[in-house]
């Protein structure tokens, strides 16, 4: 648990139907400045249906998801500000294929946040040496394996500077050295 | 009615039926033996044809090859011009029509199904006479308007192909690193949407190299307008449109051959 008292995530009686199938059953859940929440459940139990609608990827029925102070599912909300600060990786990576290594993490870093091209450069390498891929920066993801691929959708994630990070799966492909 | 199979061939198995048929000429690939000594005998054979009617037959031969350059050339102008536009309204017909605004994408889709229902000839009429009521276009400008609105159709359907071949991850992804809509499709929908985009577009070039010829009726001098024009005055009809025919099939072959090279550089990337 943190100390801080001021809950980054909230996420307030939501509910969640795929049709008759009810994914989300009233969830409540509140995820604080520096804690590390791990949700864990069999297939098919709406874990990432919970963390798509964090940013707003699925839309929910019923309840309401803050982040950061915005109300996710408020059409109102400038989607894209929130989802800035939503690091996402993905269960299948979604790299982009037709981007190297290097251009995937600086893309959204350039575009989005605006930051100099220098500056991007500096945090890409920073986090591509942190997650053990320096040799590979300008290769096409097409050449990775698939935990190496995990491991450019991490960096991708986090070289945004992200608030809070949501990850489905973050250690499938992941073997521990 | 009885469930037709494959034959117990691993690989048939899982080949997926594609049909394919377009207007425009066959596009050879390597593996495509029989297709790739068509387009030889095709191409070297019309060329051999050329060279021999203006040689041996010089009279009236190759006085026609003389006046057909300037023809070719408007038809080049008129099928660049034509594809660029056609290119532009495509990629926003496209978009339209992956919209899920209900009014751009009802007004994408009904320009598409409108145009396409009717013949290229008849919008050609339309915009150089029927239209000639209210704003008078001058024929070339007439000719290049109606090939782009019509061929723009069939672009948006490639265009929003293309897009819809790329899996939903890639956008979500780019959504979820903070990217605006726009942003996602200049960035990383369209780059990998254009591969798959290319041969096709490629296609509808020669395709409409070859319809361009109809604009010849609105008295644009391309080739078939030139060779028109010196059939009736020296009434060498048959000799002036078999050279018009030919040079048509060397310009359709030569373009298709680039196609097929594009498509399999394209491949290799």
């Amino acid at each position: 648990m943190s100390t801080s008292s001021k809950a980054i995530v909230r996420i307030q009686n939501v509910y969640k139907f795929f049709g008759t199938l009810k994914a989300l059953d009233n969830v409540s859940l509140d995820i604080y400045d520096g804690e590390k929440v791990v949700i864990i459940g069999p297939s098919g139990s709406g874990k990432s249906t919970l963390l798509r609608s964090i940013n707003r990827l699925e839309k929910i029925d019923a309840g309401q998801i803050i982040v950061d102070g915005y109300s996710v599912h408020d059409e109102k909300t400038d989607i894209n500000k929130v989802r800035e600060e939503v690091g996402m990786v993905f269960q299948s990576f979604n790299v982009f294929p037709h981007k190297t290594v290097f251009d995937n993490l600086n893309l959204a870093q350039t575009v989005v946040r605006k930051r100099s091209k220098g500056d991007a450069t500096k945090i890409s390498m920073e986090l591509l040496k942190k997650v053990g891929i320096t040799d590979k920066v300008d290769q096409y993801p097409g050449k990775l394996s698939g935990g190496q691929q995990q491991r450019v959708a991490i960096a991708r994630a986090l070289a945004m500077k992200p608030k809070s990070c949501c990850s489905t799966s973050p250690h499938r492909r992941l073997i521990p050295k | 009615m009885a469930e037709i199979k494959y034959k117990q061939d691993p690989v048939a198995e899982h080949k997926k039926t594609v049909i394919a048929v377009t207007d425009g000429p066959a596009i050879p690939r390597r593996k495509d033996v029989g297709l790739f000594t068509a387009w030889r005998v095709a191409f070297f054979g019309a060329l051999a044809i050329i060279a021999y009617l203006a040689i041996v037959h010089s009279d009236p031969y190759w006085k026609i090859l003389q006046f057909l350059p300037d023809g070719i050339l408007v038809t080049f102008q008129v099928t660049i011009e034509a594809i660029v536009l056609a290119l532009i309204i495509g990629l926003f017909t496209g978009l339209g029509r992956i919209s899920k605004n209900r009014i751009i994408n009802g007004i994408a889709s009904l320009y598409v199904e409108v145009i396409r229902g009717i013949p290229l000839l008849v919008q050609l009429f339309y915009i150089y006479f029927a239209l000639g009521r209210f704003v008078n276009l001058p024929a070339m400008a007439s000719a290049v308007i109606a090939m782009a609105v019509c061929y723009g159709a069939y672009m948006g359907e490639i265009f929003r192909a293309g897009i819809e071949s790329i899996p939903r991850g890639q956008m979500e992804a780019a959504r979820s690193l903070g990217m605006s809509y726009q942003q996602a499709m200049i960035h990383v929908i369209l780059p990998q949407a254009f591969k798959t985009i290319l041969p096709p577009v490629g296609n509808e070039f020669v395709a409409l190299l070859k319809d361009s010829s109809l604009v010849s009726i609105l008295a644009v001098s391309d080739l078939l307008r030139r060779g028109r024009e010196f059939a009736s005055e020296s009434f060498t009809y048959f000799e002036t449109y078999t050279m018009v025919a030919l040079v048509y099939l060397v310009i359709t072959l030569v373009l298709s051959k680039l196609v097929s090279i594009m498509e399999e550089r394209i491949n290799v990337d």
